[in-house]
């Protein structure tokens, strides 16, 4: 502290006043002279401090040696000499100093005398402020104004009581706080000024007082260099520092340092048992341990898949204070357990913590080959530092290496990633692969079962060759219009014969579809509607034309021979034959071979189409027969499955890409 | 060195079990079964199974068990003075199938009488019941040595949660009436035998620096 005051000296000469104050915290102004301490803390600290050493260091020469006396002379000689060379370092400080003091300010000179004059109460340190004023806000919370007077001054009277008695041995001084905290729950447990305090309210006042009085007395109480604390903290330093090398896989731990979080997670517990050092009251230091231990057991909850037991928890401890070697440690024990409350450090798990940091602390100390399991040359090897253990180095990852394992395993997971991505990709080629298979042997089976017949174009049929398809539904007053039709078609067969030309003609008088269809109907005979619609025409030709007996003739032969039509075709052919022969005598003989020819191919074709157009009909219709219907039916299914298909191809290939 | 938490009530009771024996005797298993009822390896809501706490009510006396695991390998051995230190009551754990974790049990109880004395209530459990067709160690034996001994055996099974409560209860039982003969005895308040606590981490201190010397060099 008093170092970095003099650098900001040496830039600006301002000078922070906390920078100032002694070290102690006691409120006084410090002094280079005496370490930054105030005159009063420095004689305080060093002088029990110095004699203590000298006196151990004595009694340590004069165990072993059988020269003791002349040691303890050489103490005396090094203790004298000591002293003077502490007088002559003053003198040069205070030279140093008289020289410094004119360029420090005079107002704190002023002020620092004037403090030290007049006495006033001592200022404390920040960490005590911060607490003094926790405790005060604590006690007015328990609004009883005289126990919390009576508190304040029973704790007051102890500090001041430790504050001038700290001369005496560090036992003493932790009998005198243990006693403290024995008499304070005494009386919070049966004075009257206490009287309904709850027993959550007083354990409360007792970790309040607690943490008070060390915070306030942790100067002087923690860095009271007195005994073989110090030399133990060095010895465990050394120790741990020579140990450097042990591996987690010697102390059977689980733990895996190469991946990242669980390296995350020991980082936090090595810093948690750094810090022990810097917490003043031992529930902050034992918070510390317990932090740490939990950070180790979630280290292995994730290295083990379960809660760990003290198996696995010890040997993990002491790797962990092998790897962050905390500064102090023999100290920061020493004090919890000289001036922790007990119950606390008995029972709970606070207790439970710092007893197995003891006993890892106390496994590091006598660590030997057996219990990491080598051979006594290979322990020896190692500790002096001839010979590494393989996988040892590990642990001490640099940023780098940490950065490489880091990017290992992303490469790994991308690897996976991609793996996974290609495996998908290719499944889906294969899926469309079959699904292109079974597309087409679908649609194979399909065209198969329901062959492709191109039908000709279907033509606009007449209401009246609709009507001779269904005839014999229809009404009786209907069917005298058929009986004009029937005779009609006699006459037509007749123009037909007389000639073409006339026939053609006639066509193009009537209908303009019907006319193209016609040529066709006569070439190939097509549909009986078409020869109808000839009928029909030719009919009115005919008509026009022919003499009125030969007309009503005519007329009946041939009702008489569509009448055969309807009933069966055997009979047409010679009742036309008949009419033909009655009529025209021997000029129709030729013709009406003819014509029953024509007829009878007519007939044939004819009524087959007419039955496919009346099938046809009905299913425009809606109505239905069975089989066309269902394979249109059949289709639409195969359609639709296809349909199906291909979305699923659509959103497979949509998955396999958003995994990807 | 029971803690009785008030001098007015007085009926509660905080006490510190260990739990000592071999590794891979159950140990923890035991102790998981009885705090939480779970036999299983993936309790991953558990945390730790290494310090777990017990209340129980027994015949209005209110009782808190602080039940302490400990590392069971050999190498970690010589440490069980500092986790048995202050016990009120100890578990000594052996495997039935396993004669060697028996023997450790006896070590482990001349070792508890040593440095404890009569004050520290002892409970011996033959675990791993559910093996019967393997055992080792013969019933008679085990519960001729516990006699002898002045402890308690209880045959248990973390598997089949055979035994736990009562071996628990039991030790409770008996803890509570050697905490209210000693406070009678002693009728001193828990400030004087807290001392004794700071004295005992002294004689650590003093014991251990010959030790490390031997050690180091």
């Amino acid at each position: 502290m008093s170092v970095k005051g003099t650098q900001n000296k040496k830039k600006n000469f301002h000078i922070d006043e906390s920078e100032l104050l002694c070290k102690n915290g006691c409120g006084f102004y410090g002094n280079p002279a005496w370490q930054g301490f105030c005159s009063k803390c420095y004689r305080e600290v060093y002088t029990p401090a110095k004699q203590a050493q000298m006196q151990h260091d004595a009694a340590k020469a004069s165990e072993p040696s059988p020269v003791a006396k002349k040691v303890l002379a050489l103490a005396d000689v090094k203790a004298s000499f000591s002293r003077f060379e502490e007088k002559k370092t003053q003198q040069v400080n205070k030279r140093s100093n008289t020289f410094k003091s004119f360029l420090r300010k005079t107002p704190n000179k002023a002020e620092n005398q004037a403090s030290q004059g007049t006495k006033e109460p001592r200022r404390a340190s920040s960490e005590s402020q911060k607490i003094g004023g926790e405790f005060a806000e604590f006690l007015r919370s328990l609004c009883r104004k005289p126990a919390a007077v009576e508190i304040s001054k029973q704790v007051r009277g102890f500090i001041e009581r430790i504050q001038y008695n700290q001369d005496v041995n560090i036992l003493d001084l932790s009998e005198m706080v243990q006693d403290f905290y024995g008499i304070l729950s005494d009386k919070l447990n049966t004075q009257p000024v206490f009287r309904g305090f709850s027993q959550e309210v007083i354990e409360k006042i007792l970790d309040y007082t607690e943490r008070y009085i060390l915070t306030r007395l942790y100067p002087s109480i923690f860095y009271s260099l007195t005994m073989t604390d110090e030399e133990r903290d060095l010895a465990i330093q050394t120790r741990i520092r020579s140990l450097h090398w042990v591996t987690a896989t010697q102390l059977d731990t689980l733990i895996n340092e190469n991946d990242p979080t669980i390296r995350h997670e020991l980082d936090s517990a090595i810093t948690d048992i750094i810090e022990l050092d810097s917490k003043r009251a031992t529930q902050d230091k034992l918070q510390c341990i317990v932090s740490c231990s939990k950070h180790i057991f979630e280290v292995l909850r994730q290295s083990k898949q379960g809660p760990a037991s003290a198996d696995e928890f010890l040997p993990a401890l002491i790797y962990i204070v092998l790897k962050a070697n905390p500064p102090l440690l023999q100290s920061n024990i020493q004090y919890i357990t000289r001036f922790a409350n007990p119950t606390r450090l008995m029972s709970g798990e606070e207790g439970y913590y710092f007893t197995n940091l003891c006993c890892a602390v106390s496994f590091i100390e006598s660590i030997n080959a057996d219990s990491l399991n080598l051979s006594t040359t290979e322990f020896d090897r190692y500790m002096s530092g001839e010979a590494v253990p393989p996988g040892a180095g590990n642990e001490h990852l640099c940023q780098g290496l940490r950065l490489m394992y880091e990017n290992l395993r992303v490469l790994g997971e991308l690897r996976q990633r991609q793996e996974k991505v290609m495996a998908e990709a290719l499944q889906l080629q294969a899926d469309m692969n079959q699904f292109k298979e079974t597309f087409t042997l679908r649609v194979n089976k399909t065209l198969e079962r329901t062959p492709l017949t191109i039908r000709p174009r279907k033509v606009k049929v007449d209401l009246d060759a609709e009507f001779s398809g269904s005839n014999s539904n229809l009404p009786s007053p209907l069917i005298p219009m058929r009986v004009h039709v029937i005779g009609d078609s006699g006459g037509s067969a007749l123009e037909v014969e007389a000639g073409d030309d006339v026939s053609s003609e006639d066509k193009e008088n009537v209908e303009d579809e019907a006319a193209p269809q016609e040529e066709v109907s006569h070439r190939s005979p097509e549909s009986a509607a078409v020869v109808n619609f000839d009928v029909v025409s030719v009919v009115a030709e005919g008509k026009a034309t022919s003499s009125g007996a030969e007309e009503s003739s005519l007329e009946l032969s041939l009702s008489a021979a569509h009448h055969h039509l309807m009933g069966g075709e055997e009979d047409m052919s010679q009742t036309i034959n008949d009419i033909l022969l009655g009529s025209d005598g021997d000029d129709s003989e030729d013709a009406s071979c003819d014509i029953t020819d024509d007829l009878d191919d007519d007939m044939d074709t004819g009524t087959s189409e007419m039955a496919a157009g009346v099938t046809d009909a009905t299913i425009d219709g809606g109505v239905g027969g069975e089989i066309p219907p269902r394979d249109v039916h059949d289709t639409d299914q195969e359609m639709a499955a296809q349909h199906e298909v291909a979305a699923e191809v659509v959103v497979n290939a949509g998955q396999a890409e958003g995994q990807g | 060195m029971a803690a009785a938490g008030g001098a007015g009530g007085g009926r509660n009771f905080n006490f510190k079990v260990v739990l000592l024996g071999e590794g891979c005797v159950g140990k923890t298993s035991l102790v998981l079964r009885y705090v939480e009822n779970k036999f299983n390896d993936k309790h991953i809501t558990t945390l730790q199974a290494s310090f777990l706490n017990k209340k129980l009510n027994i015949g209005g006396k209110r009782v808190n068990l602080a039940i302490w695991d400990t590392a069971g390998q050999e190498r970690f051995h010589a440490l069980g003075p500092i986790y048995y230190r202050d016990s009120n009551g100890a578990i000594l754990v052996y495997d039935i199938t396993d004669e060697d974790s028996f023997q450790k049990v006896k070590n482990w109880v001349k070792e508890l009488r040593r440095m404890l004395g009569q004050e520290v209530c002892l409970c011996i459990a033959g675990n791993k019941t559910d093996l019967e067709k393997s055992r080792h160690v013969t019933v008679e034996e085990a519960e001729a040595y516990a006699a002898s001994v002045g402890a308690k055996h209880f045959h248990t099974s973390a598997k089949l949660n055979r035994g736990i409560e009562e071996l628990f209860l039991d030790l409770s039982k008996s803890m509570i009436e050697k905490a209210e003969t000693t406070s009678t005895l002693k009728g001193g308040r828990p400030g004087s035998t807290n001392r004794k606590s700071a004295v005992l981490v002294v004689d650590d201190s003093t014991e251990q620096p010959p030790q490390k010397s031997g050690c180091c060099g």
